[in-house]
């Protein structure tokens, strides 16, 4: 499975996506790609860094991203993160992607169980089912480790953007948490380029992804998993009712001989049905 | 290199010209001060500029900044008297920096205004919050105005300090990061100084130098340079 793919396009659904990042391997590039991939929602980005003027020359120039002006503000008080997006939905109609950069910044000026909370309201299917998706940026330099693994411990998919010794080339982990409980690992390496893209480096043995969390074996005297040979023998097996509803599989035909005393009719006896 | 020369290679990498580049952060990482950074822009604002300087010296002295400046070809007594320069010490809480920066912004209501504080984390020390720290960032990127250049150490045992630090790093328009030499001292190098500057998410510019300090100035060697 190509979870930076999935994540990107946005094929899977995904409520909560936390991506850590430093500020010398910044993840705000991943806010970009995926509000190119979410053209028939409504996308909206909390500005907790800069200066809204500054986020709309980052993001792509289209008319379903808005912008919101949620830094901090020394001599007034600014709204909680939870009212800014029940205000967000009073409005809007479409399903919507809320994109936040910096949770960090946010987490400074708020208690940690209030920010917790928030983003547990927020990505609730109950309380505000047009939220679709919530990606967050944390920053690691900035926020506390336990702080950004109890989120990590709520989302859906974690990515870790690592700086290497080129500025412009970053190693990204990805955990994602599938429906059935597996977490499945995918690590990546990939340039920023200078046309808006991320260019994945093909030199890297392709992808890593490993099943961390796997079903445990030595637990019962009978075997729960299945080996390589059983799980293709599985794949490959076609069960008998699947031939029926594959229509150039029909190997029977009726022949029917009329005798002299039936009334044969050529016409259509359901020729009046409106089908 | 004279002092001039090293000056104005440093304007080509540092372009204070950009309104781009409104917010400036010299960390300072052990023993290396972001006294040369600091120099730098009043340089260039006394010099390439009729913008005023309002200086707060939380941790040095109006004379250390003034022996400093006479080293970078500039003298803050004269510019004091040209109405230029205001040097304010003793400023103790977020709140006060604030109002120096409300009043710089009042006492000259047309064109930009420079505020240079010399250590924004030591008001940590002082008993100041994070968060209001910070807060005062914020206050100054919302003011089209005003330029400001700070220095922040990065202590390497408080915690507070090194978030501090890189929270103010994410907020600047570019970091100059100051360090000593990894390896211990040197003859011919006093440090590293490594300014990085991200346009957007895509343009990267990303410049290390070796610096050396004399009595009488300062001489750079480019070390590694990624631009995008």
């Amino acid at each position: 499975m190509d979870v930076y793919d999935s994540i990107i396009r946005g094929t899977q659904p995904n409520r909560l996506i936390i991506i850590e990042d430093s500020f010398l391997a910044k993840g705000q590039f991943i806010l970009h790609l995926i509000s190119e991939n979410r053209k028939s929602h409504d996308i909206h980005v909390l500005c907790f860094e800069h200066l809204v003027s500054q986020y709309q020359k980052l993001f792509p120039s289209l008319s379903n991203i808005h912008y919101y002006d949620c830094m901090t503000n020394i001599l007034s008080s600014t709204l909680s993160m939870y009212e800014t997006v029940t205000n967000i939905i009073a409005q809007s109609t479409k399903n919507v992607v809320i994109l936040i950069d910096s949770l960090s910044m946010y987490l400074l000026g708020t208690d940690f169980r209030n920010v917790y909370k928030e983003v547990l309201e927020i990505t609730s299917l109950e309380k505000v089912p047009n939220v679709v998706q919530l990606v967050a940026v944390i920053h690691e330099d900035v926020t506390e480790k336990h702080y950004t693994e109890h989120l990590k411990n709520i989302c859906k998919t974690y990515i870790h953007v690592q700086n290497t010794n080129n500025p412009l080339v970053l190693n990204l982990r990805l955990e994602h948490k599938r429906s059935n409980g597996k977490c499945v690992v995918q690590k990546l390496k990939g340039e920023l380029k200078s046309d808006c893209t991320f260019k994945l480096i093909n030199d890297l043995l392709p992808q890593t992804i490993e099943e961390e969390k796997g079903i445990p074996k030595n637990l019962a005297s009978f075997k729960l998993d299945l080996q390589e040979n059983e799980k293709k023998a599985k794949e490959e097996l076609v069960l008998p009712y699947t031939l029926v509803q594959n229509a150039s599989n029909i190997g029977g035909i009726i022949h029917y001989i009329p005798d002299e005393a039936d009334d044969w009719d050529e016409e259509d006896p359901d020729d009046d049905l409106e089908i | 290199m004279s002092n001039v020369n090293v000056l104005e290679e440093l304007k080509l990498v540092l372009k204070p010209d950009l309104p781009e580049r409104r917010m400036v952060c010299a960390e300072e990482t052990d023993t290396s001060k972001a006294d040369i950074i600091l120099s730098f822009y009043m340089w260039y604002v006394f010099n390439k500029t009729d913008s005023p300087v309002c200086m707060v010296g939380i941790r040095d002295t109006y004379g250390h900044y003034q022996n400093v400046g006479l080293k970078f070809h500039y003298n803050l007594l004269l510019m004091t008297n040209k109405k230029r320069f205001t040097f304010i010490e003793s400023v103790m809480t977020v709140g006060r920096l604030v109002e120096c920066a409300q009043n710089l912004l009042e006492q000259h209501p047309v064109g930009n205004v420079y505020m240079i504080v010399d250590d924004i984390s030591a008001l940590l020390f002082l008993g100041e919050k994070l968060e209001e720290i910070i807060g005062f960032l914020m206050f100054t990127k919302r003011h089209q105005r005003l330029y400001l250049v700070f220095g922040c150490w990065k202590h390497k045992f408080d915690e507070t300090a090194k978030r501090l630090t890189s929270a103010a790093s994410h907020l600047a328009d570019i970091r100059v990061s100051l360090a000593p030499l990894v390896t211990g001292f040197s003859n011919s190098a006093t440090g590293t100084m490594r300014i990085t500057s991200n346009e957007s998410i895509y343009q990267i510019e990303d410049v290390s130098y070796l610096y050396k300090l004399f009595d009488n100035g300062l001489t750079l060697s480019l070390n590694s340079k990624t631009v995008r």
